[in-house]
C-alpha cells in the first residue's frame, strides 16, 4: 500500500515535471511571437510608407475588391484610402458593363506570371474620367483568389504630350512627303540638266571640230600671207636700200656744201691773217677758224647721229648762250637778221650740246633759206609748266619752250605732214635730213618739236625740252680756262697725229706722257712703270683701236692689276654706249674727239683731283 | 570553476530535449544520454563540468551510474546533481550516499535548475 502511494507520488512528480517544462516552453514561444509580431508591424509600416512615397497609385485587389491601396491612388481617383479599402472595384468603372468587360480583360490571360500593362480611363469619385496607365500582375496564376497587385499612373499629361508628339510626327510626315516630292522634282531637273549638258557637249564637240577646221584653214592662209609678207619685206628693203643710195648722193652734196662753207671760213681767215699786221686781227682770225672747226666737228657729229642714232651725251646747261651762238654761226654771211628774246631766268636743261646745236643750226638754216630776199628770224625761249592734261603729247612738268619763227613763204598744207620724213625736201640744195634728225634728237631728249605754218605768213617751229633741277655745269664752253697739272699720263691712241698733238698739249699743261699705239703696248708700259714703283696720274684710252685691244679691254686688264687707276675714255664715236655710260665700264671720265686744250685740262683736273 | 560542458541524463525525451534547448541557448555545450550505460560512456568520453542525473534509468540505474563515476579517478571530481521524481527521504539519503553533490526532487522549473548550476560556477 505504501509502495503504491510512493509510486503514485513519483508518477505525479514526473507528469508535473513534463507539464512545467511544457508550460515554460509555451511561455518562451509566446514571447518570441510577440517580438515577431512587433517586427512585422514595423515592416508593414515601412512598406506602407515606401508604397505611399511615390506618384504612382499602388494597390491589391482580391476577388475584384480593393484590399489595400496607397494614398497616391486615392489622390488620383478621389477616393480616400479608408473609403476605398473594402470597396468593389466597380466604383472605378463608369458602368457595370465596363466593370465586366475589364474584369474579363484583366483576368483572361493570367496563365503565366506576366506583367500586364494597359491604359484605361478610370472613373474619378467626382464623375470625370482619368486616363491611367496600369501595370500589374496576379500574385499567383494558379490561385487567382490571392489577388491582383497593380500600380497606376495618372496619364493625363503624358497623353497630352503624346498627342503633341503625334501631331509633330504627322507634321514631320507631311514635311517628309513634301520634301520627297521636292526631291523628285529636283531629281527630274538634274536629269533634264544632264540631258541638256549632253546635248550642249555634242554642240560643243561639233563647234570644236569646226574651229579646228577653220584654224587649220587660217593657219594655211596665215602661212601663205607670212611668206608673201616676207617676200614683200625683202622687196621693200631692197627698194629702201636703193632709195638710201640715192639719198646718200644728195646727202654727200649737202655735206660738201657745208664743208665748203667751213673751209671757206678757214681759208678766208687765213688769207686775212696773212695780210694783217695786227695781233688782234690774227687772234680774231684764229677764233673764227676755231669756230669753223667746231662747226665741222658738229657736222660730223650730225652725220653720226643721223647714221647710227647715237645716244646723247647729256650735261646740264643754260641754253641761252648755245642758242645765240648757233644762230649767229648759222647766219654768218646771210642776209637774214636774228632777233632774240631770251629771258635771263630761263631754266637749265640737260642736253647733248652738240646735238641741240645741230637742231638749232638746221632750223635757223631752214629759216634763212625760206627768206632768200632777207628778213628777220625771231628766236625766243620761255619757261612753261605743262599740266598732266595738257593738249601736247608730253607728260606734265617743267619745260623750256624754244620758238624759231621766220617770215618766209610758209609750208603748204600737203607738205606739212611730211616735213619730218627722211629725204623730204622742197629745196634744190640740202639733204632732206635736217628736220628728220632734229625730230630724232628732240625725241631722244624726251622733248617735242612741232611746226605751225601758213602759206605767205611764215613758219614757226616750237621745241619743248624738259627743264632740269640740277645747276648748269658751266655758263659756256668758251669760258673754259686751261688748268695746269702734274704727274704722268699714259695715252693710248692708234693715230700718230692725235698722239703728236696730245704730246704738245699735255706738255703745255705740265704733265709727263707715255704713249702706246695699242692695248698690248699700253698694258706693257703700265706693268713696267708699276714694277719700277711709278704711278700714272691718269690714263687716256682710245675706245677703238683697229685690229687691237681697245680702251675697254685694256682698262679691264689694268683694273685687275690696280683697281684704283683713273682712266678717261676718248673717242670720235661719241654715239658709242660706252661714251654715255663710261662709269659702268670703270672709266672715271669721258672726252669726245675733237677737243680743245681747255677741255682736256678740265677733264684731267677733275679726274685726278676727285 | 568555469562550466562549459553539461551532461544531461534522463529517460524522458521531453525532459532532456527541453533542458538541452534551454541550456544551449545560454551558451553551454550540452550532451545527453537516455540510459545509464550511455550516461557512463558519455561521461568518460566528454568529461563534462557538471552532470544532471535521473535515478530511474533503463539498462543501468542512476545510483549505479553515480557509483561508477565516483569510483573512477577521471570522473570522481565532477559535480553530479540528481534530478529525480523519487522524493522519499530514504531515496534521497541513498543518492547522497552514493556520492551525489545535490539531490533535487522533481518537479522544478528551469530557473531553479539553472540557479543550482550557476552556484557551482560561482564557487
Amino acid at each position: 500500500m505504501e509502495d503504491l502511494r510512493i509510486s503514485n507520488d513519483e508518477q505525479q512528480r514526473r507528469l508535473l515535471q513534463e507539464y512545467i517544462f511544457n508550460l515554460e516552453e509555451a511561455k518562451d514561444q509566446a514571447a518570441e511571437l510577440a517580438v515577431v509580431l512587433k517586427n512585422l508591424k514595423q515592416y508593414q509600416d515601412l512598406l506602407v510608407a515606401i508604397l505611399s512615397c511615390t506618384a504612382h497609385g499602388i494597390g491589391l485587389v482580391k476577388n475584384r475588391r480593393i484590399i489595400w491601396c496607397n494614398t497616391p491612388l486615392s489622390d488620383i481617383l478621389g477616393w480616400k484610402q479608408e473609403e476605398a479599402i473594402g470597396q468593389s472595384v466597380e466604383i472605378l468603372y463608369p458602368s457595370a458593363r465596363e466593370y465586366e468587360r475589364m474584369g474579363e480583360f484583366i483576368y483572361r490571360d493570367f496563365n503565366n506570371n506576366d506583367i500586364k500593362t494597359f491604359e484605361y480611363d478610370f472613373l474619378h469619385k467626382d464623375g470625370r474620367r482619368v486616363p491611367c496607365l496600369v501595370t500589374g500582375r496576379v500574385r499567383d496564376p494558379q490561385d487567382l483568389s490571392k489577388g491582383f497587385v497593380f500600380s497606376l499612373t495618372d496619364f493625363t499629361e503624358r497623353r497630352q504630350s503624346r498627342q503633341a508628339l503625334q501631331q509633330a510626327c504627322d507634321e514631320l510626315e507631311n514635311r517628309t512627303v513634301e520634301l520627297t516630292s521636292a526631291n523628285s522634282r529636283l531629281h527630274r531637273e538634274i536629269e533634264e540638266r544632264k540631258a541638256a549638258q549632253t546635248e550642249l557637249k555634242g554642240y560643243r564637240d561639233h563647234l570644236e571640230e569646226l574651229v579646228k577646221e577653220r584654224t587649220a584653214e587660217l593657219t594655211a592662209v596665215n602661212e601663205r600671207l607670212r611668206r608673201e609678207m616676207a617676200a614683200r619685206q625683202r622687196i621693200e628693203e631692197e627698194l629702201l636700200q636703193a632709195q638710201k643710195l640715192e639719198s646718200l648722193g644728195i646727202l654727200a652734196g649737202g655735206i660738201a656744201h657745208d664743208f665748203n662753207n667751213i673751209l671757206t671760213a678757214i681759208i678766208g681767215n687765213i688769207s686775212l691773217m696773212k695780210g694783217s699786221p695786227s695781233l688782234d686781227d690774227i687772234h680774231q682770225g684764229f677764233e673764227e677758224m676755231e669756230k669753223a672747226c667746231f662747226r665741222a666737228r658738229d657736222l660730223t657729229q650730225q652725220l653720226l647721229t643721223f647714221a647710227k642714232g647715237g645716244q646723247p651725251v647729256k650735261r646740264t646747261v643754260s641754253i641761252s648762250e648755245l642758242i645765240r651762238e648757233c644762230t649767229v654761226f648759222a647766219l654768218r654771211g646771210a642776209d637774214v637778221q636774228a632777233e632774240f628774246l631770251l629771258p635771263k631766268d630761263l631754266w637749265a636743261v640737260r642736253v647733248d650740246e652738240g646735238q641741240i646745236s645741230q637742231v638749232i643750226n638746221n632750223l635757223v638754216i631752214n629759216a634763212d633759206q625760206a627768206m632768200p630776199a632777207g628778213g628777220i628770224v625771231r628766236i625766243s625761249a620761255e619757261n612753261v609748266e605743262l599740266g598732266a592734261t595738257a593738249a601736247l603729247p608730253l607728260p606734265g612738268g617743267r619745260y623750256i619752250k624754244l620758238s624759231i619763227a621766220d617770215e618766209g613763204g610758209g609750208i603748204s598744207k600737203e607738205h606739212l605732214p611730211k616735213i619730218f620724213d627722211p629725204y623730204f625736201t622742197t629745196k634744190r640744195v640740202g639733204s632732206g635730213l635736217g628736220l628728220t634728225s632734229a625730230y630724232s634728237i628732240i625725241k631722244k631728249h624726251d622733248g617735242l618739236i612741232t611746226v605751225a605754218s601758213e602759206l605767205g605768213a611764215g613758219t614757226t617751229f616750237h621745241i619743248y625740252l624738259p627743264a632740269s633741277h640740277r645747276k648748269p655745269s658751266r655758263k659756256s664752253r668758251e669760258a673754259l680756262q686751261v688748268i695746269p697739272g702734274e704727274g704722268r699720263i699714259l695715252v693710248m691712241d692708234d693715230e700718230v697725229a692725235v698722239r703728236t698733238v696730245l704730246e704738245k698739249m699735255l706738255a703745255n699743261l705740265g704733265y709727263e706722257v707715255d704713249f702706246a699705239s695699242d692695248g698690248e703696248e699700253a698694258l706693257e708700259i703700265f706693268t713696267r712703270r708699276r714694277a719700277a714703283g711709278e704711278k700714272f696720274a691718269a690714263l687716256i684710252l682710245d675706245l677703238t683701236v683697229p685690229g687691237g685691244m681697245g680702251g675697254k679691254a685694256v682698262l679691264e686688264s689694268i683694273l685687275k692689276i690696280d683697281p684704283g687707276v683713273k682712266a678717261i675714255v676718248s673717242s670720235g664715236y661719241f654715239e658709242d654706249p660706252i661714251m654715255a655710260q663710261y662709269q659702268e665700264h670703270g672709266f672715271s671720265g669721258v672726252i669726245a674727239k675733237p677737243y680743245k686744250i681747255s677741255q682736256l685740262s678740265e677733264i684731267l683736273h677733275k679726274v685726278i683731283t676727285t | 570553476m568555469e562550466i562549459k560542458k553539461i551532461l544531461v541524463v534522463d529517460d524522458e525525451q521531453a525532459i532532456y530535449t527541453y533542458l538541452e534547448k534551454k541550456l544551449a541557448k545560454l551558451g553551454y555545450t550540452v550532451f545527453t544520454a537516455a540510459d545509464g550505460e550511455a550516461a557512463v560512456a558519455q561521461a568518460f568520453a566528454q568529461l563534462p563540468h557538471i552532470i544532471l542525473l535521473d535515478i530511474k534509468l533503463p539498462k543501468l540505474g542512476g545510483l549505479e551510474v553515480l557509483r561508477r563515476l565516483k569510483a573512477d579517478e577521471r570522473t570522481k571530481g565532477i559535480p553530479v546533481l540528481i534530478l529525480s521524481a523519487k522524493a522519499q527521504s530514504k531515496e534521497i539519503a541513498e543518492g547522497l550516499a552514493a556520492g551525489a553533490d545535490k539531490y533535487l526532487c522533481k518537479p522544478l522549473g528551469f530557473p531553479d535548475i539553472l540557479r543550482e548550476i550557476q552556484s557551482y560556477e560561482q564557487n
